[in-house]
């Protein structure tokens, strides 16, 4: 039964900064002199979202009388509302509707009449801007139903031919007709929508006008058969109608909320929706506007409400129309006064080194000030400092190379360009590899396939083979040469450090000194990769090449010289498999991995060694054996004697111990009939023919066994020491301490935990199948049986840290804090599993080629599988997964791709294009950003790195750890990382506010920014005029012709002095400084 | 009247000896002609001067050879610019040409000695560079021309201006070698002097091997 929102948990859950900012936004909201519009404008990755919550659970409390609060959350893309409705939610309120589309809504807005709370989401392309086409096939679906609620169309199969627009079978549209439950469309905006047709139809009847029923019935004329012979245009005619039908419907919609709060988040990539000159700006305003309840509040979010800086080339960007605009918006009027204030101080700006016209500035400055306040709010770090809080490491060791071999491929794509008249090839060279083989569509490429000269491009692909991927090699598992002095660079701090020997990020705070390759010193501090690149084939290169080149050395790392093929690859089947031979499971030592060990959890934790040590990962190993020897021993098994070695013991011990120590939980895991179909979950695949056998078996020996019926032979002499392993980091034990911790539940109490690790443990299993993490392993930890070195290769690499990290992680992003347990453990059991589970992409390459005799060139489609590195946000299709019939969306590649990234585990390299740049986490596991392609305005460079200098980033926790590790082990807390940073806050400098330690903290680990450039290259001049503009460009805030004042500025203002003043001149718009006079952050109103 | 004067010089057979000023990296530079020109009339007036001098520095061509003394390896160049004046009646007229006369008699080291002087900074070799890439012209080294580059390279902070020389060097690698040759004689110039490893930064050559190798395989073939 649920209490109600619980809004007081959400308040409490904010940082000091973040409160500060709720309460702000909120006095402006509803306290005197008050406004309907407000911007939160803080520095990307300081939680606006979760200010956004607070500003919602405030008014909630506020409105609580309220029969009905409608809140409406509006962001650019589906994938951002996936992302942010979780962190959104209020505990206690039913689950937020989903709808992404606003003509959706009927199915989504059950009862809004009736409901206390609704939470509405809607993206700007699928809601306001009904550009006057068909929609979806859901859509028309709906539109189908409403319309025969209107005038009665079912039956007729004209109907389906109209509304079934462009899609090909009529058969496949009547499918989705005849599946459509029209009971859980709301009837509210039914008789809404029918009426609102029904005043259309009068209207245009009085207009003189064809009316909508008349034009409809004229398309069943047209379309009355499916092979009707449609004239010209009718198509067309069809397609616009419906749109009309789809905007309609959206207006009734709109209608039927009320809402009390809008949220608009990163509202800048959809500015239009502000500019009430277009239709969506017309829909917008009506919401804006509305005037139920207490009139609607507009909260906006972003970190760039205005391009920062629009340099002269920016066409597209203005900011001073951008800012203007804004606060035209903001306090809804003509922003009187304000352009006053911009002139005074741009005026002054020419006088900046003379004490009157720093003085000048400094009034101009408080002036706008005071003006801005009004509407917005802003807090940043340390923006003002160009090392971000100590925090950033520009340039770390490392730069590329040039070899004779990338000229050779720049002479050979060159000259197929100039033989094409493509122009200049340098820029694509620089950026990439093997450009004919990656390019898919670009111009170069498209007469390069269709080049009427073949003989010239025959003489040239054979002149210059160093140009095109040599597959061949690849078939072979060869080496293939980067060709790319980036790519290389790139190679270089990834793989070339070791890191495809890992399988997982190592933990930032261990519980024992990691071993194998997670000791590796090349491999200190690593952390994740994150590419940004302007061209569309650099992620389809770099992750196609990365992954390669990373699968070639793990499937060679047994056996560096042995033959080896692609197709040993193909063959390789899992060696973690519950088979079947002679009659014999084979399958049963697995168990071991996958069975989640509650006395295991319990009494062999590896993170209750480290309070009493400081150990290596052999020496952890030894404790748990000795102890483990006791309490086997203590069960008081007596083996047959004379029997020969009996393996069963590896996986009878944990289960038996269970039974000996938590008897009524281990009846109640083993008593059920469905066991194996819990364990497994809905992950069934080949190689688990015989997982059903082996669970019965497995009840079956147990009970035998307990019941005295069978007795256990001679141990195996490593027995306490495989132990040893399983229970520090068998990962469905492991598993299972993590969710136990993060929810904070008692897993002998919850079945649904135990579940949940048992089914992450099959999982990893998963993960070890792979054929090139089979030969990784091997070649790490030699011997057999493979499922011992899995064992081996998880303590050394401290698995259950990685998973209490991991989990502490996901307990905050997915918002779980309030939740139950066996639903923290669900919901972080199904991301960690969605992680590790990931499938391998395969990327379509063209091989290029031309054979002796040819007459030429032959280009084959080939797969390369991509699992190390990946791409991200390259593919249109990937933006929104088709629904199902009435069901919601299901999750895109992108974000699946998006949250393995966020996970410890692969894809260690993300590429992306600008797609990734704005909006989205990815700082759980990486602190370092590669600008592959440098972008021309300094605010895009601190975009990136922002989306990993973020909460709680890796940087973050690398260095919090580092300080706290050995207090917070010490403590009782079972979160771990909850002690760690409570001791970081508990430590910092008194004046401090909670930038420290969740955002900032120094250390060793720093946001790494790597510019792979060549020496004298144009790219090397870019950078130095980019951080130049980066010192200096919150000097010009507010000003047309940006880029001409920043390179006055710098002629004018000795080098050593911009710091000072450009600090000086900065406007604080932070909440706390209005009472405190400021505070440790630097707060401005510069967006970053 | 000045035509017919420029035409009589040129056609008495001017030319360039050096010789040493009894210096050290000291010469004479004597203009001679074959034969003595015949100016159509009285009035005419010829100046020479070699073209790295002051025009101040010029001297009436009147017997049929005249000095310019004490000049050093950079002040050496084929190059002399003449002004023929002439008067008819009233009327004055004047025209200034230079010619690029044989020279005799040079140091063998001239063209290398003229780069290294020219020569004092990274940024200049830079630019330098780029001027080869981008015109090929050979007679620029000797002509005073490379003067028109900026002396300093600085934006003040430290940092050169634009050069773009990769992807230069890459253009000039695709139009064909001969550019870069120019460019590996110069390096190979200024390798003797015991400053190059300031001039030829690591960075610098990290490129220009590379791109040198690959030129001298396009040229072996």
């Amino acid at each position: 039964m649920s209490a109600g929102p619980d809004t007081r948990s959400v308040l409490a859950g904010l940082k000091d900064f973040q409160r500060a900012t709720v309460d702000y936004a909120f006095e402006r909201f509803y306290g005197p002199d008050s406004t309907r519009r407000f911007l939160v404008a803080d520095e990307v990755g300081l939680g606006k979202t979760l200010v956004a919550r607070g500003v919602i659970a405030r008014t909630i409390d506020h409105l609580g009388k309220k029969p009905r609060i409608d809140i409406v959350y509006i962001c650019s893309n589906a994938d951002i509302a996936r992302q942010n409705i979780q962190r959104l939610r209020i505990p206690g309120c039913a689950d937020a509707a989903q709808a992404t589309r606003l003509t959706l809504l009927p199915l989504r807005m059950d009862d809004l009449r009736r409901s206390h709370i609704n939470f509405v989401a809607l993206t700007p392309a699928t809601s306001f801007e009904q550009t006057g086409g068909g929609g979806r096939i859901d859509e028309r679906v709906l539109l189908y139903w409403l319309l025969d609620s209107a005038w009665g169309i079912h039956g007729s199969r004209a109907s389906l031919y109209v509304m079934k627009d462009y899609v090909k079978k009529t058969d496949t549209f009547r499918r989705w007709v005849e599946a459509f439950d029209f009971t859980q469309v709301n009837e509210q905006i039914v008789a809404e929508f029918v009426s609102a047709l029904a005043t259309r139809v009068k209207e245009e009847q009085a207009a003189g006008k064809p009316d909508m029923r008349e034009r409809f019935e004229e398309l069943r004329g047209i379309f009355c058969r499916s092979d009707a012979r449609v004239p010209p245009g009718a198509a067309k005619k069809r397609t616009q109608w419906i749109g009309e039908l789809r905007r309609l419907l959206a207006s009734v919609c709109l209608a039927t909320l009320e809402p009390d709060l809008i949220i608009l988040d990163e509202f800048q990539r959809f500015k239009h929706l502000l500019d009430e000159e277009s239709e969506a700006g017309e829909l917008a305003r009506d919401l804006f506007d509305s005037d139920a309840g207490q009139g609607a509040r507009v909260l906006l979010l972003s970190a760039t409400p205005y391009r920062g800086l629009s340099l002269h080339h920016e066409t597209d960007d203005d900011h001073y129309g951008d800012f203007l605009a804004l606060l035209r918006f903001l306090e809804d009027g003509d922003a009187v006064g304000c352009k006053e204030i911009l002139a005074e101080y741009r005026a002054a700006l020419p006088a900046v080194m003379t004490p009157d016209g720093l003085e000048r500035l400094r009034k101009a400055k408080l002036a706008l000030q005071e003006r801005l306040q009004r509407v917005m709010a802003r807090t940043e770090r340390l923006a003002s400092s160009a090392v971000r809080g100590g925090m950033l490491l520009d340039e770390p060791p490392g730069k590329p190379s040039l070899h004779a071999r990338d000229i050779r491929a720049f002479l050979g794509s060159q000259k197929i360009a100039t033989a094409l008249d493509q122009g200049d090839v340098v820029e694509y060279w620089k950026s990439a590899p093997y450009l004919f083989n990656f390019m898919d569509d670009y111009a170069l490429k498209r007469a390069f396939k269709e080049a009427p000269e073949q003989r010239d491009m025959v003489r040239i692909v054979r002149e210059f083979p160093e140009a095109f991927l040599d597959l061949e090699n690849a078939r072979n598992y060869l080496p293939l040469e980067p060709a790319n002095p980036r790519l290389r660079e790139l190679l270089g701090h990834t793989l070339d450090r070791g890191m495809w020997r890992l399988l997982w990020i190592p933990p930032s705070l261990s519980y024992y000194k990691p071993a194998g390759p997670f000791a590796a010193p090349e491999l200190a501090g690593v952390t994740k990769q994150l590419v940004f690149s302007a061209w569309h084939m650099v992620p389809r290169a770099a992750a196609s090449l990365v992954s390669y080149e990373a699968e070639r050395r793990m499937m060679r790392a047994p056996h560096p010289r042995a033959r080896l093929t692609q197709d040993d690859w193909k063959k390789q089947r899992g060696l973690l498999r519950f088979g079947t031979s002679s009659r014999r499971l084979t399958g049963m030592p697995l168990l071991l991995l996958v069975y989640p060990c509650l006395t295991f959890a319990r009494d062999y934790d590896p993170r209750d060694l480290a309070r009493e040590a400081k150990l290596t990962a052999d020496e952890a190993r030894s404790r748990l054996a000795s102890r483990l020897r006791v309490a086997i021993e203590k069960l008081g098994i007596v083996p047959e004697t004379g029997s020969p070695t009996d393996e069963r013991w590896y996986w009878l011990a944990p289960m038996l111990l269970d039974f000996a120590e938590f008897p009524d939980a281990a009846k109640a895991w083993w008593n059920r009939t469905e066991l194996a179909q819990v364990w497994a979950g809905v992950e069934v695949g080949e190689e688990d023919a015989g997982w059903s056998n082996h669970v019965e078996q497995a009840t079956k020996v147990i009970d035998d066994i307990r019941g005295g019926k069978e007795h256990l032979g001679v141990p195996p002499d490593d027995l306490f020491d495989v132990l040893a392993l399983a229970a520090s980091a068998a990962p469905a034990t492991a598993a299972l301490r993590a969710y136990a911790r993060a929810s904070r539940g008692d897993p002998a109490r919850s079945l649904p935990l135990r579940d949940t690790a048992a089914r992450t443990g099959r999982a990893f299993l998963t993960l070890f199948n792979h054929a090139e993490v089979i030969e990784a392993v091997r070649a790490e930890f030699g011997g057999e049986p493979y499922w011992e070195r899995v064992l081996e290769y998880a303590h050394a690499g401290g698995l259950q840290a990685v998973l209490d990290e991991y989990t502490h992680l996901l307990r905050e992003s997915l918002g779980l804090a309030a939740a139950p347990v066996a639903e923290t453990a669900e919901q972080i059991g199904s991301e960690l599993i969605a992680a590790l589970a990931i499938r391998a992409a395969s990327l379509r390459v063209d091989e290029v080629t031309a054979p002796p005799y040819a007459r030429e060139v032959k280009l084959t489609s080939e797969p390369m599988r991509i699992r190390f590195a990946m791409r991200f946000g390259d593919d249109r299709h990937d933006e929104e997964a088709p629904p199902g019939v009435n069901g919601g969306p299901t999750r895109t590649r992108k974000e699946s791709v998006r949250a393995a990234f966020n996970s410890p585990f692969w894809p260690f390299v993300l590429v992306s294009t600008s797609v990734g740049q704005e909006g989205l986490d990815f700082h759980h596991y990486c602190h370092s950003v590669t600008h592959w392609n440098l972008p021309s305005n300094p605010v895009d460079l601190e975009q990136r790195e922002g989306r990993i200098h973020r909460y709680k980033g890796h940087a973050v926790r690398k260095n919090v750890a580092a300080a706290f590790s050995a207090e917070a082990v010490a403590r009782t807390d079972p979160d771990i990382w909850e002690n760690v940073f409570a001791l970081g806050c508990a430590s910092r400098p008194p004046g401090q506010n909670d930038l420290v330690p969740y955002w900032i903290f120094s250390g060793d680990a720093k946001i790494e920014r790597h510019v792979p450039r060549l020496p004298f290259s144009r790219d090397e001049e870019r950078l130095y005029g980019l951080r130049r503009s980066l010192a200096i460009y919150r000097m010009v805030f507010g000003q047309s012709r940006q880029e001409d004042l920043i390179l006055y500025l710098l002629a004018q203002i000795p080098e050593h002095e911009r710091d000072g003043i450009v600090a000086e001149l900065q406007i604080d718009l932070s909440p706390a400084s209005r009472t405190q006079g400021g505070s440790s952050s630097r707060e401005t109103a510069f967006p970053a | 009247m000045l035509l017919a004067a420029k035409r009589a010089l040129a056609e008495a057979g001017p030319r360039l000896v050096v010789t040493s000023a009894g210096e050290t990296d000291l010469f004479d530079l004597r203009l001679e002609c074959a034969r003595v020109p015949r100016w159509a009339d009285s009035s005419v007036e010829v100046r020479a001067w070699p073209i790295t001098q002051q025009a101040e520095r010029a001297q009436a061509f009147e017997a049929n050879s005249i000095v310019f003394p004490r000049l050093s390896h950079a002040g050496l160049t084929p190059l002399i610019a003449f002004s023929i004046s002439a008067k008819v009646g009233e009327s004055a007229g004047k025209t200034v040409f230079v010619m690029n006369l044989s020279l005799h008699g040079a140091p063998e080291d001239r063209q290398d000695r003229v780069v290294r002087s020219l020569i004092e900074n990274r940024d200049q070799l830079l630019r330098y560079i780029l001027f080869l890439l981008a015109s090929g012209d050979e007679a620029a080294a000797s002509s005073g021309d490379l003067r028109k580059l900026p002396t300093s390279g600085q934006d003040g902070a430290g940092h050169s201006l634009p050069h773009h020389l990769l992807e230069t060097m890459l253009r000039a690698l695709h139009r064909g070698p001969a550019q870069l040759v120019r460019v590996a004689s110069l390096l190979e110039v200024l390798r003797k002097e015991p400053s190059s490893s300031e001039l030829l930064s690591s960075d610098f050559q990290k490129i220009w091997e590379p791109i040198w190798d690959t030129a001298q395989q396009v040229m072996e073939k």
